[in-house]
C-alpha cells in the first residue's frame, strides 16, 4: 500500500496510510488524526450540547482577523453549547500545519470558565489564551494539574485522551473540570493502539 | 376450524406453524397452522386470540400475545423474521406466544432544586440524592417527607440499608469524599447522620450495601474500592468527628462519628462508576478503565475480570440469574456471564438508546426484564430476548437520565437533568 493510499472514509475525516503511519511509530499525531478522532467522539456521544472543534477550525479561531472568524465560529453556536473542546496548536502558521505542540482547550458553560489541559504546563497557555479570548465565550481560563508526558513526542495523544476523559466526565457530572483526576499513565500508553483498533475496525465496515 | 383456515388462505404465500406456550392457562393444541408468511405480531394475537375464544365457551377476554421464533420477538413480517434468523420455511416453524409485559405507565414526577443524581427505592419509601447536596425521603405517592442537608458537595449514591419497626437506616455518597450514615425514625422523621465515613481522596461516585445490610462498598476517582461497616451502633473508640470546613460549609453536627474503611482494594486504573454486592459476598466494581473486577469481600483479593472496550457507566446483576447488564460510554447495553467460562464474551448487545447509556437496572421478579436509562433523555424497558428493539420507551424527561431503580417491582423510578424524579407503574 503506497503512503496516499485512503485507508478510512469516515464522515469529514480522510486518512491515508501515511496518516495512520504516525500512530504505529513514535510521531507526532498529525491534524487529520486529531480531526478524526474528535469526529469519531462526537459521532459516538451524539450530544448536540457537546462541540469538538477541529484543528483547522481552531488554528483559524487562534491567527484569523475576529471579523473573518465569525463565518467559522458563528454557525457553531457555541453560546448555546454546554462543553467546546479546542485543540490547541503552537504553530503560528495559518496556511499550512505545523507547530511542535498540542494541547486541549475547554469551555464549560457551568463554570463559565476556560480550562486547559496541557501535558507541558506552561508550553501552550498563551495560544490558548488567544483562542480563548478570541472566542470570547469567559474570561477566566484555569490551568489544569493534569497527567504531563514523559517524551517528546505524545501530545497529540495526550489531547486525543484528556478529551475523551472530559468528555466522560461532563457527562455524568455538571462541569468540575478543575477536579478531573489526572490520568493514569497506562492509559495514555494504550491510546494508540486503541486509535489503531478504531481505525482498523471502522474501515472494515466500509 | 375449518372456516378459519380458509379465510386465511389468499393470494400470499402460507408458512406452517406450531403455537406453542409455557402459560398453561393459554394452551391450545398443538396442531400445526397455515398462516400468511407476510403475517404481523399484532395478526397473530387476534389469531391465537380467535382460538382460545373457541376452547372456552364461556367467553374469552382479549389478551395482548406476543411472539418469540428461535428466541426473539417478531418484531416483523414473521417470513422477514425467518429470512433474518435463517430458518427453513418448508417445515413447520415453532412460534412461542406469551402474555405482553403491559406498558409502564407514568405516574407521577417529583421535582427538586437541581438534577437527580441517585435514587433507591425500599418499599414505599424513595431515597433521592440531588446536585444541590441535599438528600430526600419520598414515599411512593409522591408524597415529600424530608430534606436532609448535610453534604458539601453533589450526591452520587444513595443506598437503604435497613428499616426495621419504626427506624430506617441509609447511606449517601458525594463529591465531597465522604460516606455518611444516616438514622431515621420512620414516626417522627427525626433523621441523624450517625457516622461520616472518611478515606476517599476523591469523589465517590456509587455505594452499595450487602445482602446482610452489614457493610458497604464505594467507589469513585481516587479508583479505590473501600469497604465500609453499615451498622448504625455507636462505638466508643470511634472518635467524633468534628467536621472539616470546606468552603464554608462543614460536615456534621459534632455528634457524628468518624469511620475509616474497613478495607481498600486498588486494581483500578481510571474511576470507579458502579459496586454491586453479590450474595456470597463478592463485589463487583465497574470502571472507565474499561473492566469489570470481581473482588472476594472476605479475603480482600480480586477473583476475576470482564475486559470490555469502552468505560463503564453502571452495571446491574439479576438476583434471578447472575447475569450482568451494563451501560457504557456508547448506545450498546451489554449482557454478561461473568461465571461461565468466557465471562468476558458479550451475550448480548442492545441496542436503540441515541447517545450514551447511563444507567440499567434489572427487574427483581423478571429475570429477563430490565430498564435503562440515556442521554437521549429516554427510559426504556427491554425484555432480553429482545435485543435490537426495547418492549417499551418510557419518555416524559426533558434532560438527560442519571439514575434508574426497580427495587421496588411495581414502580420504575429514574433521576434526569431535568430536576425531576419520574415514576412509572410497573406491573409485578
Amino acid at each position: 500500500m503506497s503512503d496516499n493510499e485512503i485507508v478510512l472514509n469516515y464522515h469529514n475525516s480522510l486518512l491515508r496510510k501515511s496518516d495512520v503511519d504516525l500512530l504505529r511509530n513514535p510521531h507526532w499525531l498529525n491534524d487529520r488524526l486529531i480531526g478524526f478522532w474528535f469526529e469519531y467522539l462526537e459521532n459516538s456521544l451524539l450530544d448536540e450540547s457537546v462541540c469538538l472543534v477541529c484543528p483547522e477550525v481552531s488554528q483559524f479561531i487562534k491567527l484569523g482577523e475576529l471579523s473573518e472568524t465569525s463565518a467559522f465560529v458563528d454557525p457553531l453556536n457555541l453560546h448555546s453549547r454546554s462543553l467546546v473542546l479546542l485543540p490547541v496548536n503552537d504553530s503560528v502558521l495559518l496556511d499550512h500545519p505545523g507547530g511542535s505542540h498540542w494541547s486541549l482547550l475547554v469551555y464549560d458553560c457551568f463554570a463559565k470558565k476556560y480550562y486547559h489541559f496541557d501535558s507541558l504546563i506552561g508550553s501552550n497557555l498563551n495560544h490558548a489564551k488567544k483562542i480563548a479570548y478570541n472566542l470570547n465565550l469567559s474570561n477566566k481560563i484555569v490551568e489544569v494539574r493534569c497527567t504531563q508526558q514523559q517524551n517528546s513526542f505524545d501530545c497529540g495523544v495526550f489531547v486525543c485522551c484528556n478529551a475523551e476523559n472530559v468528555m466522560k466526565h461532563c457527562s455524568v457530572n455538571k462541569g468540575e473540570l478543575k477536579s478531573v483526576s489526572p490520568l493514569s499513565i497506562d492509559v495514555f500508553k494504550n491510546q494508540r493502539n486503541h486509535m489503531l483498533q478504531v481505525i482498523s475496525t471502522l474501515s472494515c465496515n466500509c | 376450524m375449518a372456516a378459519l383456515k380458509r379465510t386465511l388462505l389468499n393470494d400470499e404465500g402460507q408458512i406452517q406453524v406450531r403455537f406453542v406456550t409455557k402459560q398453561e392457562k393459554y394452551a391450545l393444541p398443538e396442531a400445526p397452522f397455515s398462516i400468511p408468511s407476510g403475517i404481523k405480531a399484532d395478526s397473530l394475537s387476534v389469531l391465537v386470540n380467535n382460538l382460545l375464544r373457541e376452547t372456552h365457551e364461556s367467553g374469552w377476554d382479549e389478551v395482548d400475545f406476543d411472539f418469540l421464533v428461535c428466541g426473539e420477538f417478531v418484531r416483523l413480517p414473521l417470513i422477514e423474521h425467518l429470512k433474518l434468523k435463517d430458518i427453513n420455511t418448508e417445515v413447520t416453524v415453532e412460534v412461542e406466544y406469551l402474555e405482553r409485559f403491559p406498558a409502564p405507565e407514568p405516574e407521577d414526577s417529583l421535582n427538586h432544586d437541581d438534577w437527580v443524581s441517585a435514587s433507591h427505592c425500599f418499599k414505599d419509601w424513595i431515597l433521592t440524592g440531588c446536585y444541590d447536596n441535599t438528600l430526600h425521603i419520598w414515599k411512593t405517592d409522591g408524597t415529600h417527607k424530608s430534606t436532609i442537608p448535610g453534604h458539601c458537595g453533589p450526591i452520587k449514591g444513595v443506598r437503604w440499608i435497613e428499616v426495621t419497626g419504626s427506624t430506617a437506616t441509609f447511606a449517601s455518597v458525594s463529591h465531597d469524599q465522604t460516606v455518611m450514615l444516616w438514622k431515621m425514625n420512620l414516626e417522627t422523621y427525626a433523621i441523624e447522620c450517625v457516622h461520616i465515613g472518611r478515606g476517599h481522596e476523591r469523589s465517590i461516585e456509587c455505594v452499595d450495601v450487602d445482602k446482610n445490610s452489614s457493610f458497604l462498598a464505594t467507589g469513585g476517582w481516587d479508583n479505590m474500592l473501600k469497604i465500609w461497616s453499615a451498622t448504625s451502633d455507636s462505638n466508643s473508640t470511634n472518635e467524633i468527628d468534628d467536621g472539616e470546613k470546606e468552603k464554608g460549609c462543614s460536615i456534621g453536627s459534632g455528634k457524628s462519628l468518624r469511620r475509616t474503611p474497613l478495607m481498600t482494594l486498588p486494581g483500578h486504573k481510571e474511576a470507579i462508576s458502579s459496586v454491586v454486592w453479590t450474595e456470597n459476598n463478592e463485589i463487583f466494581s465497574s470502571s472507565w478503565d474499561h473492566t469489570i473486577k470481581l473482588w472476594d469481600a472476605e479475603l480482600g483479593g480480586l477473583k476475576s475480570e470482564i475486559v470490555g472496550n469502552k468505560s463503564f457507566f453502571c452495571i446491574s446483576r439479576s438476583p434471578l440469574n447472575q447475569t450482568l447488564i451494563t451501560a457504557s460510554a456508547d448506545r450498546h447495553i451489554r449482557l454478561y456471564d461473568a461465571r461461565s467460562q468466557e465471562g468476558s464474551i458479550v451475550k448480548a448487545t442492545f441496542t436503540s438508546h441515541v447517545g450514551w447509556v447511563s444507567t440499567v437496572c434489572w427487574s427483581t421478579t423478571h429475570e429477563r426484564l430490565f430498564v435503562s436509562g440515556g442521554h437521549d433523555n429516554i427510559l426504556k424497558l427491554w425484555d432480553s430476548r429482545s435485543p435490537k428493539a426495547p418492549l417499551y420507551d418510557m419518555t416524559g424527561h426533558e434532560g438527560k437520565i442519571l439514575c434508574a431503580d426497580w427495587s421496588n417491582p411495581s414502580i420504575i423510578i429514574s433521576g434526569a437533568t431535568d430536576n425531576t424524579l419520574k415514576i412509572f407503574k410497573s406491573e409485578v
